[in-house]
């Protein structure tokens, strides 16, 4: 079969179009190891929103008689030192550490990348200043931001959520902020400018596209690591107050009787590691997908 | 008379995502001491991927050379395991290579003086203050003034043209008798080309070494080469001395491919004509002419027969076709 | 290049500026009285005015801050309401054992993990590959405090091969402050480790496929030279600007790991310091640890320079 150039019959029967989804999808899930994560991530939000129906017992219900008893088949992971099932505690956690991904994460993601358009889009002076507050912000650790500022609100569910949001934002305000320049550089900006003033909205209708592949991969990893965040400061004992379940706080409640009931200590924690693993490896698969350049390079 | 390179039926694969691409399916060829030889075609013909089978520069998994002899001063390279010790001893030593894309194909964080001394050092022993003054004289030679100051600057302190010159001073440096130039001009402005071109055969005149120039531009060949291979779809389609070529062309691809050059004796009016159609799919060749679809000589008796062998039709001509187009 | 330098440095103070703002607002934004929630609410009336004047808390604001800057340029970060000893000191005792584990975990992670990152990427698709990347990323998903804790149990209290918790000074028992020191630095070593390998090994993967390898190939090289004198060199540019951010998560993760072994170094110092509201420890650490950072940055985008030659040259 020799290819030669097409007659206007075949024109007008078009092969169809490449499903560019479809092989996004061949390709993203084409590999083990990311279906495998990206299961995991499904059942976290399964078992999230179906905690009620899922867990065997109430995770605030303390019986004091029944504390820090082993595995067994009527508690399956335990009990914790209140005498609460530690494995519904730890069905109840999908929640904690799924809401302060999404929410902190969501809240980075807006914040930054509208601080990173006005910074690219506007330039000069409000860029420089835009840009070395990310500085300042990337220049502290994030958990010590989340203490710092935990610190100063109070503890609490939604502190740590801000904190986090904060603390995630100059990631996106840098992907923001380049893809602006990166467009603002484009020859027909450039013309829109010399008839009269550079139009946001042709430049906002180039720059999403080109984004959006970078902050799908982003936000992926990114819920991996305000999870792994999330739980590190509940550890802290910032976070969810009791008696709220959260995996970190289970893992610090565990520490004191380790000798005995290593089981609450490392079941939370595991279930941290897994569910970031996921992500990570969900957000790499992606980043693969996404982009054939990077493929295999995980 | 021994050549000093012969290629015997040279075959070169690629498997790929169950597809196995036949990139050299066979091509044979000679080079004589001092020679300037061309090997002419289009992209993707194969004509890179032979010269670096030759080598055994081929990235193993995906690629592969199934079947051929290369037969260096009475040795056969592709004897030799490609991380072999007599295999580095050829690169470079024996055989050195220059590549199309100077911008690329030097390191940047090494002064262009590191990497000259390197392959001194490899092949002649050297010690480090002999590579260093020879490098500089290298250097010289090939045009680059303010030598001995340039054998410490990094390669994106050059100019493309300027990083050609060090690759050739490079693959010069120790005195192959064989030099292969990879469109060593492609990616460089004309009047580059022309500079690079001399400066080549000026510098293979002095070491005695032979050249085999890759192209994709009959232009280069012309001018340079005693003799040239006409390469399409991995095979040798025509062969001959530079005359031969280009005064009684054969084979209808060589014809079609110096139509669609403009010539100076030619009126100003004529129209340049391109070859009809597109280069064939090297992983689905049928048995006959590959050739066949673009071939405005064509009959139906080619397509039953399988694709022709190099014949000679005079002492260095060969082609493989059996139409005898001279006649048309 | 020197051009280059003095404009890191000034971009430097400049954000250490904007940190000392931000580590200044942290007393501002506290909902409520500061001293009060500084206090406790035990406090008398007395108490909380005296600190009110002591903080000049009672001044406008912007007077309050030129006053804090011009305190902590002289080292004067205040004093610590729990500890009734000045801020510098107490930090002044603690950075140093910081910097110690961080600086074995840095050791550790970059000695480690750029062979594994060059050997996953030389022999891609191999066992010891897929052993390297996978291992890879567990190490970034694990949470510190964790592994800490499973280290305790394993070979503390199972195995009672090192002590469970404590930090004695190197210079008062080396043998003992080397065993104490040994799980800490591997569990703080554990991130950067991670993220390191992958970075050198995709970078390694990039290299590989550069014209300028095949050059060398051409010239005979053997392949343990190609990969060492040419492909190396250009791979660990893009790890070296990675180490800059890593250094971020060192200082990090010692807060977690100080805690989790009881190390009194700043992590830990700060950690407590939040649960007891001693916001001017806070702020202390902030600005120290936003120093430290910001130079090791300034030092290691310096030292690009003699990694990557085209920068050096630059203007």
């Amino acid at each position: 079969m020799v290819t030669s150039l097409p007659q206007t019959e075949d024109l007008l029967e078009a092969p169809p179009r490449t499903n560019g989804f479809r092989r996004f999808l061949r390709v993203f899930l084409g590999r083990k190891v990311v279906l495998f994560g990206a299961v995991i991530i499904l059942m976290l939000i399964i078992v999230a929103i179906f905690a009620a129906l899922i867990a065997p017992y109430d995770p605030y219900q303390q019986e004091l008689r029944e504390a820090l008893k082993n595995p067994s088949w009527k508690h399956l992971l335990g009990t914790d030192p209140l005498g609460r099932d530690e494995l519904s505690r730890i069905i109840y956690g999908t929640r904690t550490s799924l809401l302060v991904g999404i929410i902190s994460v969501g809240v980075a993601a807006f914040f930054g990348m509208m601080l990173g358009l006005i910074a690219g889009y506007l330039g000069g002076i409000t860029n420089t200043l835009i840009m070395r507050f990310i500085d300042a912000l990337m220049a502290i650790p994030p958990i010590m931001l989340a203490l710092a500022i935990g610190a100063a609100l109070g503890g609490g569910l939604s502190n740590v959520m801000i904190s986090l949001g904060i603390a995630l934002i100059p990631t996106y305000a840098r992907l923001m902020c380049g893809q602006v320049l990166t467009v603002k550089q484009a020859d027909y900006v450039t013309a829109a400018e010399v008839v009269g003033g550079s139009n946001l909205r042709i430049m906002l209708v180039h720059i999403f596209p080109n984004c959006l592949s970078p902050l799908i991969v982003l936000i992926t990893l990114n819920l991996g690591f305000a999870i792994l965040s999330e739980a590190a400061l509940s550890f802290l004992g910032l976070g969810i107050r009791p008696p709220g379940a959260a995996w970190g706080s289970m893992v610090n409640d565990g520490y004191r009787y380790l000798l005995t009931n290593p089981i609450l200590s490392f079941a939370p924690g595991l279930c941290v590691m897994l569910v970031v693993l996921a992500f990570n490896i969900v957000g790499d698969g992606l980043r693969d997908a996404l982009d054939p350049r990077l493929r295999g390079t995980l | 008379m021994a050549h000093l390179l012969e290629v015997k039926n040279l075959k070169t694969q690629f498997k790929m995502d169950n597809m196995t691409v036949q990139a050299v399916d066979g091509i044979s060829y000679c080079i004589e001491e001092g020679e300037i030889i061309g090997l002419v075609g289009e992209s993707g013909c194969g004509k890179s991927v032979s010269q670096l089978s030759l080598l055994q520069l081929i990235a193993t998994p995906p690629g592969k050379i199934v079947g051929g002899e290369a037969i260096f001063q009475g040795v056969d390279l592709l004897k030799f395991k490609a991380d072999s010790e007599q295999m580095r001893a050829i690169r470079g030593g024996k055989i050195g290579m220059i590549f199309q894309e100077p911008m690329t194909s030097l390191n940047p964080v090494l002064t262009i003086g590191q990497q000259i001394v390197e392959a001194l050092v490899l092949h002649l022993k050297m010690d480090k203050t002999q590579a260093r003054e020879r490098a500089i004289e290298l250097i010289k030679l090939v045009g680059i003034p303010d030598a001995s100051q340039r054998i410490d600057s990094y390669p994106h302190q050059f100019s493309g043209g300027m990083r050609q010159r060090v690759m050739i001073a490079m693959a010069l440096s120790c005195n192959p008798k064989l030099l292969i130039a990879d469109e060593p001009t492609t990616a460089v402005d004309v009047t580059t080309q022309a500079q690079l071109l001399e400066i080549l055969r000026d510098m293979v005149i002095r070491f005695n070494t032979s050249l085999l120039i890759v192209t994709h531009n009959l232009g280069v060949v012309a001018r340079y080469a005693q003799r040239i291979y006409v390469m399409y779809a991995g095979r040798i389609v025509e062969s001959g001395t530079a005359k031969d070529i280009f005064s009684n062309t054969r084979h209808p691809y060589t014809v079609g491919l110096l139509k669609s050059v403009p010539r100076l004796d030619e009126p100003k009016g004529r129209k340049l004509v391109p070859i009809d159609g597109l280069p064939p799919n090297l992983s689905n060749m049928p048995a006959y002419c590959a050739f066949w679809p673009r071939c405005t000589y064509h009959s139906d008796v080619c397509k039953e027969r399988s694709w022709p062998e190099l014949k000679p039709i005079d002492s260095q001509h060969y082609i493989a076709c059996d139409c005898d187009i001279s006649e048309k | 290049m020197v051009t280059f330098i003095i404009r890191r440095l000034i971009q430097t103070v400049f954000v250490l500026i904007l940190v000392s703002l931000i580590a200044f607002s942290l007393l501002h934004i506290i909902p409520g009285d500061p001293v009060v929630t500084m206090l406790g609410t035990e406090a008398t009336q007395a108490q909380i005015d005296i600190l009110r004047h002591e903080l000049w808390l009672d001044r406008p604001l912007l007077v309050q801050y030129m006053r804090w800057f011009t305190n902590i340029l002289q080292g004067d970060f205040g004093k610590s309401i729990m500890y009734r000893e000045s801020v510098a000191g107490l930090i002044a005792t603690r950075l140093p054992v910081t910097f110690h584990l961080g600086f074995i975990a840095l050791i550790l992670s970059t000695l480690i993990s750029i062979p594994a990152g060059v050997i996953s990427a030389v022999r891609r698709g191999s066992l010891l590959d897929q052993v390297i990347t996978v291992s890879a990323n567990l190490g970034m998903a694990v949470p510190l405090f964790w592994l800490g804790i499973l280290g305790i149990y394993f070979f503390a209290l199972k195995l009672g091969w090192l002590p469970v918790q404590g930090y004695t000074s190197p210079f008062d028992n080396l043998w003992l402050n080397t065993k104490q020191v040994i799980m800490p630095a591997i569990c703080l070593a554990v991130v950067p480790l991670a993220s390191l390998t992958r970075q050198s090994r995709s970078s390694m993967l990039e290299v590989i496929r550069q014209d300028y390898i095949r050059t060398a190939r051409s010239k005979g090289l053997k392949e343990r030279a190609v990969i060492t004198g040419h492909a190396l060199k250009n791979a660990i540019i893009p790890v070296v600007t990675l180490l800059g951010i890593q250094l971020r998560n060192l200082v990090g993760g010692s807060v977690l790991v100080e805690t989790v072994f009881n190390i009194p170094g700043m992590g830990s110092f700060m950690v407590r310091a939040v649960f007891n509201k001693d916001f001017l420890i806070v702020q202390g650490c902030i600005m120290v640890i936003a120093l430290v950072v910001a130079l090791a940055n300034l030092a290691v985008d310096i030292s690009y320079g003699y990694f990557d030659p085209r920068i050096r040259y630059e203007d």
